[in-house]
């Protein structure tokens, strides 16, 4: 589609928006306020024609820097005085101008985006395919293998040439796995370290796999459900096991019953329901967090337009190498400052909270293994 | 007073962060519990409705013991 039918298509549309709504407004509010909105929506298209006319030109390398400037000038000048002299004439409702007026930003965003998806299909349309896919492969899949290598060479880097006294990755990875035992033991107890393999082998799969969605052109292994219902789906069984094996089918299953006898047909389904959330709950926030993050990442890059203003930056004209030059230097700054700081953050924080509420998990599997005598009264107080 | 170990700051946010998710996820697994059952057996909407009251009654309790966890622990951490 060039910018000429573009423009065409849009006119058309936000005109017929224009029409159907000042109808409607005519029909609650009365002449002046259908007056307005009719006479916000022609300033709007006229103002957008103008704009689009002289981008056009603009990028065919036409006018001079200065020209451009005057004709922005004075377009501005003139909309503003026909908004005020609409205005002033008292013959339109002014909230049905400003009305009027937000129909044609609407009806442009949505026209971008039926276009976006109607040439490239969804998310497709402003995300890069991953650089790197094998056949027959789904992507996720092979990115969860290259998070694998990357643990896997770790791991081998630092315990290649074990030394007592650390250095280099030997030294890196001993502070990280410290850190996971320090945490085990504010939350399971000293002996929960013999988890250590579990907990922390899941918590650096998802840090790495959320961290591998920074990096331009790799997939996001947790952005896929699949994914990270594996992960909860293997907390959910080993919390459960962990709580069997370490207490006897039977104590464990008291745990289920709640504190009284009597009221155990009303707590066994509340339990199980309480406990098939928590896989669910688990999945589900990753999930969402990291592909929450990668949307927005997107539509952020998709609605400011950075490959029109490093386009138009490129374009030969004066005019347009300012605007698109400032745009784009303003928007990778904004970028790299602050929305990829906040991607890092969320990835860390969301590896995090994973492997808290796993190991939350396995020391409510192991609570009742050593005050079993308490049992009732423990409970009945938790209760109260 | 007790200077605060920093992973229990940690700990409560993971905690307290989740109440919400649950609640509503207890919910849902209850009622599609019942749905299904429904569906299985013919006896709409009884089985459901049944499912709803106990999701609804399981997202209460894990609300009540991650808020009474947390306390305790604030009070004597």
């Amino acid at each position: 589609m060039t910018p000429m039918e573009l423009t065409s298509r849009v006119t058309w549309e936000s005109g017929g928006a224009v029409a159907v709504l000042s109808l409607v407004s005519g029909l609650v509010g009365g002449i002046p306020v259908a007056a307005g909105v009719g006479a916000g929506g022609v300033l709007a298209i006229t103002n957008f024609r103008w704009l689009a006319g002289r981008v056009v030109s603009v990028l065919g390398g036409v006018p001079t820097l200065g020209g451009w400037a005057l004709g922005f000038g004075l377009r501005l000048i003139a909309l503003a005085c026909a908004t005020a002299g609409l205005m002033a004439t008292g013959l339109v409702h002014p909230l049905g101008v400003v009305v009027g007026l937000t129909v044609l930003p609407g009806a442009l965003v949505l026209r971008g985006l039926r276009q976006a998806r109607a040439e490239h299909g969804g998310m497709g349309a402003i995300e890069h395919p991953p650089i790197f896919s094998l056949p027959g492969v789904p992507d996720y899949v092979t990115y969860t293998w290259l998070v694998m290598i990357i643990l896997v060479v770790m791991s081998w880097a630092a315990t290649r040439r074990m030394a007592l006294v650390p250095a280099g990755v030997q030294n890196c990875m001993e502070v990280v796995l410290e850190q996971f035992n320090g945490m085990i033991d504010d939350v399971i107890g000293h002996d929960g370290r013999r988890y250590l393999p579990l907990i922390a082998t899941l918590g650096l799969f998802i840090l790495v796999a959320n961290l591998l969605s920074l990096i331009p052109g790799l997939e996001r292994p947790t952005g896929n459900l699949n994914t990270t219902a594996a992960c909860a789906l293997v907390v959910f069984f080993a919390y459960h096991y962990i709580g069997i094996k370490n207490q006897g089918l039977k104590n464990y299953a008291r745990h289920f019953m709640g504190p009284v006898v009597w009221l155990a047909p009303l707590m066994v389904p509340i339990e199980i329901i309480s406990h098939l959330a928590r896989p669910l709950s688990l999945s589900l926030r990753l999930f969402g967090n990291m592909t929450g993050g990668h949307i927005l990442l997107a539509i952020i890059f998709f609605l400011m337009g950075l490959d029109g203003l490093i386009g138009w930056a490129l374009s030969g004209s004066l005019g347009g190498a300012l605007v698109g030059g400032i745009g784009g230097l303003i928007m990778i700054a904004f970028t790299v400052g602050f929305l990829y700081p906040l991607k890092m953050l969320v990835s860390v924080l969301q590896a995090f909270i994973f492997v808290m509420l796993t190991m939350l998990y396995i020391a409510g599997a192991l609570e009742h293994a050593e005050d079993h005598e308490g049992h009732a009264d423990r409970h009945t107080e938790e209760y109260l | 007073m007790a200077p605060t170990k920093e992973p229990s700051a940690w700990r409560a946010l993971a905690e307290l962060t989740s109440i919400g998710m649950t609640m509503v996820l207890s919910t849902i697994i209850g009622m599609a519990a019942g749905y299904y059952a429904d569906r299985w057996l013919g006896t709409s909407p009884w089985l459901m409705l049944l499912g709803l009251m106990f999701g609804i009654a399981a997202g209460f309790v894990s609300m009540f013991r991650a808020v009474k966890a947390a306390e305790r622990r604030m009070k004597d951490p």
